[in-house]
């Protein structure tokens, strides 16, 4: 066995798992699903959504690893927190437990590290990401958008501050490994067919608004907050800009930040999606916006693709259709993201003053996860263009997607209960010395929110008032 | 030990507290309640981080490119 490093690790595990999502939903349904479409297509008022929720494409495979994965989650609850676990729950547990650490453990051998002490300590933070389920799930906690990300470090750091982490969890406290094979996952997501979705004025929001205020924010925090650390500002500045908790954890990864930045950027995302999902509807509705406007400004704005859905649905249909492709929209850019991240780390942050580096040396500091990453974002967006595109939405969108989307939420799951567990107080409190995060975040938003505005109307009301009316 | 167990005891009461504050604000103030119920009526999860997480998000993404298509 070759000199196998994180990078490379995630590249192989990350791949594995959509190898075997491809074969069992793609591959073996593809003959069958797709001569049943191309026939049911014909027929009028042809809808394949309805086609997709009256037909059962799944075979006993797919039934089995969708239940698993899927199962393995407690389920929604309000008072009684036993009420989230079913029977049948243990069960998706135990296999899932079994798959996930069998396969980190290839990645342990293959990594040279010692195999057994990484399930026993493996065993704990898959308890930890189960509680953080748990709590996710709630309703209230639901409803205001506090996701299994914010409960697995708040879970970690309490565990770690009031108990102390033990010993035995040490050696299965790997975040990066987990957090880099889930965004190699999160790549077969960003299709970039999708992009065209709402034509050109989605992109010049979406696009053009997106990179000028990432840029802008970040070089506000170098030259006039003077933050100390590169990683912690272009971290904070991406999750603002983009699309919050991914964007981060995309970014974090690209740059080599500390578990502390991706912490403070991920609590700050979090905390303003919950208050712009309330707050900007209000004031959209307050000052009698246009929807397609609000949908726009919503969708470029808010961080998380979840609260967007839930900020666009309460202003009406039209709002939320503009308002989630928008975002939709910006999730791809994370692909471009993260790539540009990582060679200007690479070839300009990580090198000394009037020092000159070769190619070699850029290959070396490159965070090769990134390759991964990538190749699966082209890999999925050609599969998604080649097929009929029924089949793709059916089989790729609802099958293949649908799976591994489930088990980038887990991954990312364990490497946040991994972040929390390895982390403490009083590092995190050192991240906000000064308030610097937050003013950073706050201006940033700011000038967000302006851009975003002032493009939307330019482009839905000036430019293309055509495309608005169609909507 | 002792010192453990009341930290733990009030972390969980930290957590009902938060969930009673919200119950609170969702059933009192008229712009959260509506907030809550149509993430509630359209199953929502606002926490969801990326579009292929959310049923809603892709139908969306397919009804935009009809309308514009049509």
């Amino acid at each position: 066995m070759g000199n196998w490093t994180e990078d490379t690790t995630a590249i192989l595990l990350g791949f594995v798992i959509i190898l075997l999502a491809l074969a069992a939903f793609l591959i073996v349904p593809y003959s069958q699903v797709d001569s049943a479409l191309q026939s049911a297509q014909m027929s009028a008022g042809f809808s394949v959504d309805a086609w997709s929720a009256d037909n059962d494409t799944g075979n006993a495979v797919t039934g089995f690893l969708s239940e698993t994965v899927n199962g393995a989650r407690p389920a929604r609850w309000s008072v009684n927190p036993l009420s989230a676990f079913s029977t049948n729950i243990f069960t998706s547990m135990v296999f899932f437990f079994i798959a996930l650490s069998a396969l980190f453990a290839v990645g342990m051998l293959l990594m040279k590290r010692p195999v057994a002490v990484f399930v026993s300590g493996f065993v704990f933070i898959f308890a930890v990401s189960i509680l953080a389920y748990l709590l996710a799930n709630q309703t209230e906690f639901r409803s205001m958008g506090l996701g299994y990300a914010l409960w697995a470090i708040l879970l970690g750091l309490i565990i770690t501050n009031i108990f102390g982490t033990p010993e035995f969890v040490r050696p299965a406290l790997q975040p990066e490994l987990y957090i880099k094979t889930g965004l190699v996952l999160l790549g077969a997501e960003v299709l970039f067919g999708k992009v065209m979705a709402i034509g050109l004025p989605g992109i010049f929001v979406a696009w053009i608004v997106t990179p000028i205020v990432l840029i802008t924010t970040f070089w506000f925090g170098q030259r006039v907050l003077k933050i100390g650390s590169k990683t912690l500002n272009i971290t904070i500045s991406a999750d603002m800009s983009v699309c919050g908790v991914s964007a981060a954890i995309a970014t974090a990864a690209a740059c080599k930040a500390t578990k502390e930045e991706l912490t403070t950027a991920v609590g700050l995302s979090m905390i303003f999606t919950s208050i712009m999902m309330v707050a900007l509807p209000a004031f959209i509705n307050a000052v009698g916006m246009p929807e397609v406007l609000g949908g726009a400004w919503i969708g470029g704005t808010i961080d998380a693709t979840g609260a967007v859905v839930a900020a666009g649905a309460f202003l009406g249909d039209t709002a939320l259709n503009v308002a989630a492709t928008i975002k939709m929209i910006q999730n791809i850019l994370i692909g471009v993201l993260a790539f540009g991240v990582a060679v200007y780390w690479a070839t300009k942050v990580e090198k000394d003053a009037g020092q000159t580096v070769g190619a070699s040396e850029i290959w070396l500091r490159f965070p090769k996860f990134v390759l991964g990453f990538v190749g699966a974002s082209i890999l999925f967006s050609l599969l998604y263009e080649s097929l009929n595109p029924n089949t793709a939405i059916v089989l790729v969108e609802n099958g293949v997607l649908d799976f591994t989307s489930d088990m980038r939420g887990w991954l990312f799951c364990l490497a946040f209960a991994s972040i929390g567990l390895s982390g403490n107080f009083r590092e995190l409190k050192s991240q906000f010395h000064g308030g610097k995060p937050l003013i950073l975040y706050v201006c940033g938003q700011t000038l967000n929110l302006g851009l975003t505005l002032l493009m939307a109307w330019l482009m839905f009301y000036k430019v293309f008032p055509e495309i608005t009316n169609s909507l | 030990m002792k010192n453990d167990a009341l930290k733990t005891l009030g972390f969980i009461a930290a957590l009902i507290m938060l969930q009673q504050l919200i119950a609170y604000g969702n059933n009192n103030f008229h712009h959260l309640q509506a907030q809550s119920s149509i993430i509630k009526a359209n199953d929502i999860d606002p926490s969801a981080l990326f579009y292929m997480e959310i049923k809603l998000a892709l139908s969306a993404e397919k009804t935009v490119r009809k309308s514009i298509n049509e």
